[in-house]
């Protein structure tokens, strides 16, 4: 029998190598977009649909796990309030966090896709390098992100994204930035 | 340089009141915080969790209070008790989730297990050593006092420490308009959000005592996009509101609305009777007018409430913060962020509260991001052998000091603008009283 991650697998068809391709291809040039900072052209790549959340995990016992409350959200975003940040984020004075910009890399991988009635399903996990004016010292933060594309005229959009951040307690000062 | 003598000094004086100034190295020197922990921090009333987050008996939440882990218990009888997360063994961390649910409490390393009320109830070890470790008479190290005001659960390690209510004093009247505003009272949107910055646990809470001139420079250009705000109106509406030096070291200011604005501007119209309902007159005019209400309890519990829209289609909906500033080191701080909402809103109305506050004041607030930033930089300023021998200036209160608001119609000295640093100021002057041994 064929081995299978059955936790968190995105659920449809396979994709065909071509169409992983454009997947792939998609995923890459979106992070670049976060890494160098072009956040008008990220925002052009959501559909005005966007449902945007970055999670935080938590600790629990493996017995009995207790939960209360939302989920615990870093992000609940639509396209209106991710407009917000990125206009706080690209306009010149906007924001001291990014005035000097943060030096900042995304890197993406173990990615799987999977074709189904909504759109294309990708999971992928993120990791990005930032430094900073106010910390040499490189921070990491890790996630593991489950998206929804779609295909558009214009070529792939991203309709949803939740992110499940690593840390518990984030060792950054900010989330100036987009996972 | 200044005047202020460091050597082998580590209780100060480090703020002189009179100039309007104090030393940088309280916000950078390990010795100082050192002492901080015992002088301010063992003998203060410290935030511990909000009741709804623990609600029925067995249920439990761990926090750091410092580098202290602290586990949070609703025992069998209802009651909240506090313990130091730590076995009496061998000292290891007994409970290492972030919330849960339990009868007892099991350590990892050798076992011994501990009931909801601290108490030791059994080793494994054979019964003539258990008798010999006193198993019948051990109990997990406990927090002298534990108390509640408004839902909002304080613990102590100090047992002489006056009582909760007579600590928060004055405070509880501005309290009551973040979090007694209602019949029902609040409940937390979640579990708290966490983040490290590097720089010192004050700045924070100095920053939500409340430092208005900020608000203007480091978030005027967010207000701008989020409210259509043009930045000279936040201004004059800064430099016109007070600040409040409410008394026991805590402190706050309010943002008010412009005249024209109608009362209770940014607030549920479904909640506005209940707070008719609930609040004196005095505290209603506050909260019908306050636009932004900021304020620190001493030492390290903040609080910040504002109405923001992110979204020209919607009108401002209000969120309720509530933070402490845990002191990881000398310039090392890690916030514990929760969002509160009152437990009669709508549904619909809590998710909207509820994404609001994350997108302004928490880990990917829009608002925090700058101000962390601001601080991470002070530290950089001061922590250096020159630069921490260095002021820092609160010259503003000498123009102030003199000119108190008459007739303020609430508690506490209130000064004409939040420029005054008065409020800010004040955290301060009492630090340094508490520090000296004068008051806690
Ligand atoms: S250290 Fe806890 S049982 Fe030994
Ligand atoms: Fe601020």
């Amino acid at each position: 029998m064929k081995p299978t991650v059955t936790q968190l697998m995105p659920s449809g068809e396979p994709l065909s190598d071509a169409d992983f391709r454009a997947v792939y291809d998609f995923l890459n040039l979106e992070s670049d977009c976060l890494g160098l900072g072009e956040y008008e052209t990220w925002y052009g790549l959501l559909t005005s649909q966007i449902c945007y959340k970055v999670l935080a995990p938590a600790f629990l016992d493996a017995t009995r796990p207790r939960r209360y409350g939302r989920e615990n959200a870093y992000f609940d975003d639509d396209y209106a309030s991710l407009g917000i940040r990125v206009k706080q984020l690209t306009t010149p004075g906007f924001t001291i966090a990014e005035n000097p910009a943060t030096i900042s890399r995304h890197f993406v991988t173990n990615i799987r896709a999977a074709k189904n009635y909504d759109g294309i399903e990708v999971v992928s996990n993120v990791l990005v390098v930032r430094v900073r004016s106010t910390e040499p010292e490189p921070g990491v933060v890790s996630a593991r992100r489950f998206d929804r594309l779609v295909e558009t005229p214009e070529g792939l959009r991203i309709e949803s994204r939740l992110a499940q951040l690593d840390q518990v307690s984030l060792q950054q000062l900010n989330l100036s930035f987009f996972i | 340089m200044n005047s202020f003598n460091r050597q082998g000094n580590s209780v100060g004086p480090w703020v002189d009141v009179e100039a309007g100034t104090a030393s940088r190295a309280i916000f950078t020197d390990e010795e100082i915080w050192r002492v901080e922990q015992e002088k301010v921090f063992a003998k203060s009333w410290l935030f511990l969790a909000h009741e709804t987050e623990i609600p029925e008996p067995g249920d439990h939440v761990t926090r750091q209070l410092g580098n202290d882990p602290v586990l949070v218990v609703r025992g069998e009888d209802g009651r909240i008790r506090a313990f130091h997360n730590s076995c009496v063994h061998r000292g290891v961390k007994l409970c290492r989730t972030d919330a849960g649910h339990s009868k007892n409490f099991t350590c990892p390393y050798h076992g011994w297990i501990y009931g909801l009320d601290g108490k030791l109830q059994a080793t494994a070890y054979p019964p003539e050593v258990a008798e010999k470790i006193g198993e019948s008479k051990s109990s997990l190290i406990e927090m002298a006092q534990v108390d509640s005001y408004a839902g909002l659960v304080f613990g102590t390690w100090d047992e002489t420490a006056p009582a909760l209510d007579d600590y928060l004093g004055d405070s509880r009247f501005y309290i009551d308009l973040f979090a007694n505003r209602t019949q029902g009272g609040m409940e937390v949107l979640g579990p708290p959000q966490r983040w490290v910055f590097k720089a010192n646990w004050k700045l924070g809470a100095l920053n939500f005592a409340a430092d208005g001139p900020h608000a203007a420079s480091v978030h005027g250009p967010i207000t701008y996009l989020t409210l259509q705000v043009p930045p000279e109106l936040i201004l004059q509406q800064l430099i016109n509101s007070p600040a409040v030096v409410i008394g026991k070291g805590h402190n706050c200011i309010f943002l008010e609305y412009p005249d024209e604005a109608p009362d209770y501007a940014g607030f549920s119209p479904d909640l506005v009777p209940l707070y008719q309902q609930k609040l004196n007159a005095a505290q209603q005019r506050f909260l019908a007018r306050g636009l932004t209400k900021v304020m620190t309890n001493f030492p390290n519990t903040s609080w910040v409430e504002s109405s923001v829209t992110f979204d020209d289609k919607t009108p401002p909906i209000p969120f309720c913060n509530l933070r402490t500033w845990q002191p990881l080191s000398a310039q090392s701080t890690e916030v514990w962020n929760w969002l509160l909402v009152e437990k009669e809103a709508a549904e619909e109305f809590k998710q909207k509260s509820y994404e609001i506050g994350i997108r302004t004041f928490a880990a990917g607030g829009t608002f925090d991001q700058d101000d962390a930033e601001a601080w991470a930089a002070i530290n950089l300023g001061c922590r250096g052998s020159i630069g921490s021998q260095y002021e820092v200036d609160f010259r503003a209160t000498k123009h102030y000091r003199d000119q108190p608001i008459e007739n303020f119609p609430g508690p506490g000295v209130a000064y004409p603008s939040t420029f005054s640093e008065m409020s800010e100021f004040a955290l301060l002057a009492h630090w340094q009283k508490v520090m000296s041994g004068g008051e806690s």
